[in-house]
């Protein structure tokens, strides 16, 4: 027990000491130079620093390499992870200094399975439940760079509302976690837990209201830690059920608007701002069908009531997860 | 409450179809190959397997689409 539980509460608390202690450093270093974000949904749409996600790449970097002296034998494993998530943490970064498009960035993130490609350090033998272990030599290594896509661009889709991202994240790595110590995956667990903590740090700052938001430096970062964290975890199928709002999200946006999108270039905003602060859903056909807009269809809310319901589907698919990890083990 | 519980609902039938999916692909393409591979060769045998795979992806996709988009106008329709 001892073995399991030491490795994770080091990697989850370093994790998230680093992230708590850079968050006031650095949201202060954003706003002095004029790096802010406008939040929309409030009346007042006060300006908050941004890009302070790099705070989480930073706690989740730390804490991988000392990780890393826990499992010595992983250490192409923490190679391969460090290499993928900081490409879609520099992904963000550029995005926010030359806006490279929504075409180009998926398509940069996806780079991100290089080291992972290369290293072969991926296992091409998934399991599904009802079927067992397969073989996919040919098909496993080309699925990486879309799984490391999808992964890293629904979770940015999500990042809409204070804490909606740094929340639904959460529920779905505990899940994660959860799947992957069934699998007796106490290293890739203990990885993960890294992740959760800087996260659980972050939220703290960035719940409603928020004084920090990630920016794309952050979502794509999770997201692309989340992508890797379910190769090496070897918890591929759990780890898309436990993702799925945010890959509802992304792929209802998409299907509405017909094309990659950012919320910047959308002319009819699917949600808007009411007098009494509360949130309603847009009437307007041409507005992206968003699972926020889905959550408002019924009647206007609070921004935190639309979050809190955001985590209430995120807690369902995480144990959703976790059942298919079952039906997994149980065949 | 209500809204939440329509969600779910449609969170349970995505997975429940994505089981039932990833059964009916796995289990169809190992008799597809053997049936092709006799007739057209490795590599067009990889290229229709893949590509049939991949119509099934989309079908269940649109399915996916359809049902969250008429839970949505519904919901509006009533509120209307």
């Amino acid at each position: 027990l001892l073995e399991t539980i030491l490795p994770m509460a080091i990697t989850i608390l370093i994790g998230f000491i680093i992230t708590l202690l850079l968050i006031p450093s650095v949201s202060k270093f954003m706003f002095k130079h004029g790096i802010i974000g406008i939040d929309v949904h409030k009346l007042d749409r006060p300006k908050i620093p941004e890009l302070c996600g790099i705070t989480i790449v930073i706690g989740v970097t730390v804490s991988a390499i000392i990780f890393s002296l826990f499992y010595p034998e992983q250490n192409i494993w923490i190679l391969a992870f460090v290499s993928s998530t900081l490409i879609a943490a520099i992904v963000g970064i550029l995005d926010r200094i030359t806006k490279i498009g929504p075409r180009l960035k998926p398509v940069l993130v996806a780079l991100g399975a290089i080291p992972i490609i290369f290293l072969a350090v991926y296992n091409p033998y998934p399991e599904f439940p009802f079927i067992g272990a397969t073989r996919l030599t040919i098909i496993y290594p080309l699925l990486i760079p879309i799984a490391l896509a999808v992964t890293a661009n629904s979770v940015n889709m999500l990042d809409v509302f204070n804490g909606s991202m740094t929340g639904t994240c959460s529920i779905a790595i505990l899940g994660m976690i959860i799947c992957m110590l069934m699998m007796g995956r106490v290293d890739a667990a203990a990885l993960a837990a890294a992740l959760l903590g800087s996260l659980l740090a972050f939220h703290i700052f960035n719940k409603y209201p928020a004084k920090v938001f990630a920016g794309d430096v952050g979502s794509l970062f999770i997201g692309g830690s989340i992508g890797v964290l379910a190769i090496y975890g070897r918890i591929e199928v759990a780890a898309i059920t436990a993702m799925m709002p945010h890959i509802m999200n992304a792929f209802y946006g998409l299907a509405t608007v017909g094309r990659l999108y950012e919320r910047k270039e959308i002319s009819t905003r699917p949600i808007r701002v009411l007098e009494d602060g509360r949130l309603e859903v847009n009437k307007d056909s041409k507005a992206p069908i968003t699972l926020a807009r889905m959550i408002l269809a019924q009647r206007p809310l609070k921004e935190f009531e639309v979050t809190r319901r955001m985590f209430i589907l995120s807690t369902v698919s995480a144990i959703l997860a976790v059942l298919t990890q079952l039906l997994i083990i149980w065949w | 409450l209500r809204a939440i519980f329509g969600l779910i609902l449609i969170i349970f039938f995505v997975w429940l179809t994505m089981l039932i999916g990833l059964v009916v692909i796995f289990v169809s393409l190992p008799l597809l190959i053997l049936t092709l591979s006799k007739t057209i060769g490795r590599f067009f045998e990889s290229i229709t397997v893949v590509g049939i795979a991949s119509v099934m992806v989309i079908i269940w996709l649109v399915i996916w689409k359809e049902l969250a988009f008429r839970y949505f106008s519904k919901m509006i329709a009533e509120r209307q």
